[in-house]
């Protein structure tokens, strides 16, 4: 066990907090404070020095929004538990082991689980549940796919090292990396905004994503009729014909606000698939930054469903519509939530109508106080996790770089469930 | 210390040819023992009882992305109006159900064979979320560009020991499992099929060349368990041939062929598709060092899961329901999942039947065949008593083939064997020789020291298919976990690895080519013991390796 | 023999799913006040849920009936229900034979996957009606589905067969994909609609569907009188009385096989 007065630097640590996992990162740790050390996005950076600041270390539980000890939150937690009628486990950002114990939690108290983010990762395995899908991986698009397309309209601020570490690499196996092409398609004033990274290789393309159907068939049948200029469609048939392999690329969370959502990810696979006949092209869809992966994997192999499932005695039930969270929050089903929040910084939007609890990291931000709030150490900082790479198949070790003044979620799950 | 008796029963005991012997069984801290020296605490009456050591599955898809991909994709098979534990469709259960039902069958280790090195630290957490079972993994190699481009820069083989070494530690694997050799990788640079003796368009080498140094890697480092191959040209029919090439390019060195029964057809008939099962079992009798599993067939619906991207994607148009997935990975290997759905109204499917039962049947040594579905691409496990049933009664598969949809019975030898298995033999496939290619010396046997994992049968139930479906004891690591097909306890296996020494310069060398070409730091992709048991939750059990040498 | 009445008493605000009514084994009234169904975190018996009377149980009567009961009927076999009430999402979810009869309003996605049998609706339906269920690729398989007033948005999604009545008006997205199988819609017709439908056939009063019509010539009108007397029959009265319909005229690759009517 290291002691907190010695210096030590952490290489090839994994961070937590986006779906990429990029795990080049070289962490010092002095008097248990933490100091990135290589050359990363200043965004990407702060997510692990503000952690330094005192308010973050010394937080203390709170009761109806007065700080009190951890113990007398747990108290109030299991009253709380066991006067609710229905419980709600409301994962809003978590890795594999605390979807294991949420599960185990839920299962106890007969309670109800969810994803904040579901209603976008059902859609797409609603894909390969309905239509063919030709998946790919980060690293194969990095050493073969010579001709990538990426539909974003705030790339660099949702992925902050895609570009970077992944798509306008250097270094490829197979292929030429000079001879890449990358195509951005998307709005591109919030792109161009929040790049700080430049490549000649790069194309940006002003379009409406919501037309992104209407693309795809022109590319089919090779005839413009798109917004898109003649000249720069052109060269995205050439560079398509062309290519070895293909890949697309594209963010559900980002189409999930239009009417055509489904449609377009429907579009895209299915062009896709049909390039296959011929030459080899794959699409990748990157996930949201919340574990999504981890937590419908983990559920996945649990249970037989990616999420919303609800206990009942001895064993569970999924329903889309029934166990939908939000749903049930809004329309006063249940009356206790708890939020499991140990990696993301959104804000939290809680509910008046029901109790909440909100297991979540330190300084967690939320809209109205809740009920019992507990402190929680960061799986990647604090505690030793297991996440899922966006890809779907990487999955990372994470690491505990300093010593925790709070307890993981399991911990505190398993101290107000018992 | 207390000890547990299982008197009278009647023994099968393979390892130490014991075969239907009566004889008393002790028990004392999950070791099997051979006279008692404390008080004997419980003692179970196997009078007119079965007792055999428990069953080995040495090939059954029960962890890994693709699993998990088929889980979320055939939802809709997942029944919600049965009020039981677990309600996944049998063929991609949860792990939880396929705990349950494995150890309710007599089943205490099952082995996951293709474990990506990518994916292994997925892998390992379904399996250690999968309760009862000793589980192991066998990892994928013979698609990465890291090997490829060593074996076509002409590398020495010790370099290539070592890698499969460093592998094999990396992923806490068991074994090397090498599928569509060299055929997944060109498929990602639009190469459709790969022959034995053809090159791929990247590296300039066959699937011969890959299976021979992986061959030769498995068997210099002493690991167990042989070379497992999923032999090129799954399903294409005349496929037989490179089947009979794959297993010649071993040159001798011990390999295991899997799922055989899907790389025996010919091309003959007016359908061009026939059995070629006498000349795939000719080879087997004939060749030492040469084991297989079958891959039976059986009808019904089911998901068919492989890493073999290519074969899959040939096949995704006979998906029953219409949707499948395949999948490029990591520049290491790729997976197809295509659900599909087996009738005795196809021609072919009812050949695939034949043509697995024709293998079981006509390879004389049950020490070189080994009971599997290839679950759930064949048939999910759960149909394994039915299986046996099909091979130890004959009147019962004659009567199945003549009730079939479409008349099989030109061209299949079936009704010619006169062949039944005997419990004996049935002892021997599903105990004693899985545990002795997987190098489990404590496994399968019922030994002094051995592990207690012991299945008892009811040999009075006269119907064979409803004896195996349901032991009346099943005895884990000393603990009985079922009685009369009841749970009584719930107990975690150990997963089982292998830890072959190596040179640690291909650490460095490796280390460089992650830096530049993958995504992920070396130290990441390796999974340490700790993290095994504190992270992912499975305790390891190291067996052992000796190193030999090829003059 | 009196049909089994189950009389809600429910006050509490949480969900109760109801799909363990198709499942009904029974042969005793006692045995069915004992069953245990689980509602919110604890299990009832169901007489503690309902008051129980009656004694042909397939047969099935649920007064009181209010917007938290989920899946009504779904999968179900044989049995007729009667609902006095509205219900909650997934009305006759996988049905596959039998009858349902509801004097209320439905919740989302009602009849979704619905392999055969009769629904009939007696007030609105919210969205989804016959969306596709879980990880299938059919909203509608089979039966026979009639709505008295307005349905919601992202209705009838890849109908392969069966015939769907509506009394009032259509939401959005409505007949997307449509496979086969017929539609009557006797209210107005929401904005895409029957977008990237393949075949199948379409009784509408809204002209604003389409932009050009022409009469039915003889052909057409065989086709429809066995359409109308079919729907007519099923529904046990005069709903679509029109014996001159206007028929969409447009080409092929717009709107493909579509029949659509004006009547």
């Amino acid at each position: 066990m290291p002691k907190i007065s010695d210096s030590l630097t952490h290489k090839n640590v994994v961070c937590p907090f986006c779906s990429l996992h990029c795990d080049d990162l070289e962490i010092n740790v002095y008097d248990n404070k933490l100091s990135v050390k290589n050359n990363i996005p200043k965004s990407c950076a702060l997510k692990f020095e503000q952690l330094n600041l005192p308010i973050f270390r010394e937080m203390p539980a709170t009761v109806k929004g007065k700080p009190c000890e951890t113990k007398k939150a747990y108290q109030y937690s299991r009253r709380l538990i066991k006067e609710s009628k229905e419980t709600i486990f409301l994962n809003s950002s978590v890795d594999v082991n605390i979807t294991r114990e949420a599960l185990s939690a839920a299962s106890k108290v007969n309670g109800i689980i969810d994803h904040v983010n579901s209603s976008i990762f059902l859609k797409n395995i609603s894909i390969y549940q309905r239509r063919g899908y030709m998946a790919t991986s980060l690293t194969e698009i990095k050493n073969k796919s010579d001709v990538i397309i990426v539909f974003s309209n705030n790339l660099f601020k949702t992925y902050p090292r895609l570009m970077e570490k992944y798509l306008a690499t250097n270094d490829s196996f197979s292929i030429n990396p000079k001879n890449k092409k990358i195509y951005v398609i998307g709005k591109q004033t919030s792109n161009k905004k929040d790049c700080d990274f430049k490549d000649k290789r790069i194309t940006y393309i002003d379009f409406n994503n919501k037309n992104i159907s209407e693309l795809l068939t022109c590319l089919a049948n090779k005839k413009n009729t798109t917004s898109i200029s003649n000249k720069i469609f052109n060269m995205l048939i050439t560079s398509i014909e062309n290519c070895k392999y293909l890949s697309i690329l594209w963010a559900t969370s980002e189409f999930n606000g239009y009417k055509e959502c489904d449609e377009i990810i429907y579009n895209i696979s299915a062009y896709v698939v049909s390039l296959n006949k011929t030459m080899r092209a794959a699409c990748l869809s990157l996930a949201g930054n919340d574990g999504d992966v981890s937590f419908s994997q983990t559920l996945g192999w649990m249970s037989g469903f990616p999420s919303r499932i609800k206990f009942t005695g001895n064993f569970f039930e999924y329903d889309k519509d029934s166990h939908n969270a939000s749903h049930l929050i809004n329309s006063g089903n249940s009356d206790l939530v708890i939020y499991l929040n140990s990696l993301s910084e959104k804000k939290l939007i809680l509910n008046k109508k029901n109790k909440n609890i909100v297991i979540g990291r330190p300084f967690t931000k939320y809209n109205i106080e809740p009920d019992v709030f507990i402190p929680c150490g960061i799986p990647g900082v604090d505690f030793k996790g297991h996440i899922f790479r966006t890809d779907n198949v990487v999955s990372l070790p994470l690491s505990s770089l300093r010593l925790s003044h709070s307890k993981s979620v399991q911990q505190v799950l398993r101290e107000i469930i018992k | 210390m207390s000890t547990l008796c299982l008197k009278n029963g009647r023994v099968f005991d393979p390892i130490n040819k014991i075969f239907n012997k009566k004889k008393d069984i002790y028990i004392e801290d999950g070791k099997i023992t051979e006279v008692s020296n404390g008080k004997i605490s419980e003692t179970i009456d196997c009078n007119n009882k079965i007792v055999m050591p428990g069953a080995i599955d040495l090939h059954t898809h029960i962890g890994g992305g693709k699993v998990n991909i088929a889980r979320l994709m055939l939802q809709e098979f997942h029944n919600n109006s049965d009020n039981d534990y677990d309600l996944t469709a049998d063929f991609v259960p949860s792990t939880l159900k396929t705990g349950l039902q494995y150890i309710k069958m007599g089943y205490t280790s099952c082995f996951e064979p293709a474990v990506l090195p990518i994916n292994a630290r997925q892998s390992h957490a379904e399996m250690a979320d999968t309760p009862f079972i000793d589980k192991g993994g066998y990892a994928l190699l013979g698609n990465d560009d890291f090997l490829l481009d060593l074996i076509s820069r002409g590398a020495h083989q010790s370099e290539i020991n070592d890698y499969v070494a460093f592998i094999l530690k990396a992923t806490q694997c068991i074994g090397i499992k090498v599928v569509n050799p060299g055929g997944i990788n060109a498929f990602k640079f639009n190469q459709r099929a790969l022959n034995v003796d053809e090159n791929s368009v990247r590296y300039k080498i066959t699937p011969r060349k890959i299976v021979r140094v992986l061959a030769r890697a498995v068997y210099e480092l002493g690991v167990p368990h042989p070379l497992h191959v999923h032999c090129s040209n799954l399903g294409v029919p005349g496929n037989f041939k490179s089947t009979i090439e794959t297993i010649k390019a071993a040159e001798g060195l011990p390999v295991h062929i899997t799922h055989i029964q899907f790389h025996s057809y010919g091309n003959n008939g007016d359908r061009n598709f026939s059995s070629a099962s006498a000349e795939i079992t000719e080879y087997i009798n004939k060749i030492p060092n040469l084991t297989c599993d079958v891959g039976q067939v059986l009808f019904g619906q089911t998901a068919t899961m492989s890493g073999d991207s290519m074969k899959q994607h040939a096949n995704h148009s006979h998906a029953h329901p219409d949707k499948w997935l395949c999948m490029d990975i990591e520049c290491e290997a790729g997976c197809g999942v295509v659900p599909f759905k087996y009738t005795d109204q196809s021609f072919v499917n009812a050949l695939q039947w034949a043509i697995g039962l024709e293998t079981f049947l006509l390879t004389e040594d049950p020490d070189k065949i080994f009971l599997t579905t290839d679950h759930p691409n064949g048939a999910p496990f759960t149909s394994y008593p039915h299986l046996i049933k099909l091979l130890m009664d004959k009147t019962f598969r004659d009567n199945l083939l003549d009730q079939m949809s479409v008349d099989i019975s030109k061209h299949t030898i079936l009704k010619d064997i006169k062949r039944e298995y005997t419990l004996s033999e049935i002892a021997t496939m599903t105990r004693s020789a899985p545990a002795k290619i997987l190098g489990l010396k404590n496994k399968g046997s019922l030994s002094k020291d051995a592990d207690a994992d012991i299945t008892v049968y009811d040999s009075s139930i006269k119907d064979i298919e409803e004896m195996f479906a349901n032991p009346t004891h099943v005895i884990k690591d000393g603990a009985v976990v079922v009685k009369d097909g009841e749970i009584k306890k719930y107990t975690w296996g150990k997963t089982q690895v292998v830890k072959p020494e190596y040179d640690k310069a291909i650490e460095k060398k490796l280390k460089k080519y992650f830096d530049k070409y993958h995504t992920i730091a070396l130290p990441n992709y390796t999974i340490s013991n700790d993290e095994m048991s504190e992270v992912i939750g499975s305790d390891i059990n190291e067996v052992k390796c000796v190193r030999k040498r090829i003059s | 023999m009196k049909p089994l009445i189950l009389k809600c008493k429910i006050k509490g605000k949480q969900r109760l799913d109801m799909s363990w009514l198709s499942n009904i084994k029974a042969s005793k009234l006692s045995d069915i006040k004992n069953i245990l169904i689980s509602y919110g975190s604890k299990q009832y018996k169901l007489s503690t849920l309902f008051d129980v009377s009656g004694d042909n149980f397939e047969d099935i009567v649920i007064k009181n009936s209010h917007v938290h009961l989920d899946n009504i009927g779904s999968r179900l076999k044989d049995k007729k229900i009667t609902v006095n009430g509205n219900v909650g999402y997934g009305l006759a979810k996988g049905m596959i034979n039998g009858e349902i009869i509801v004097k209320g309003n439905v919740g989302k996605n009602a009849c979704s996957g619905m392999k055969g049998g009769s629904v009939h609706i007696l007030g609105n339906a919210d969205d989804g009606l016959c969306s596709l269920p879980t990880s299938m690729n059919e909203g509608l398989v089979d039966g026979f589905i009639y709505v008295k007033k307005n349905v919601g948005d992202n209705s009838i999604i890849r109908m392969r067969r069966g015939n769907v009545v509506i009394g009032g008006d259509i939401g959005s997205g409505s007949c997307l994909e449509l496979i086969s199988g017929s539609v009557v819609i006797l209210g107005k017709i929401g904005k895409n609609f029957c977008y990237k439908a393949r075949r199948g056939t379409i009784f509408t009063k809204d002209k604003s569907v389409s932009r050009e019509y022409i009469k039915a010539n003889e052909t057409d009108l065989t086709f429809f009188n066995f359409y109308k007397i079919k729907i007519n029959k099923m529904l046990k009265q005069n709903l679509i009385s029109s014996s001159k319909p206007l028929r969409y005229f447009g080409t092929k690759s717009e709107r493909k096989l579509v029949e659509l009517f004006v009547i």
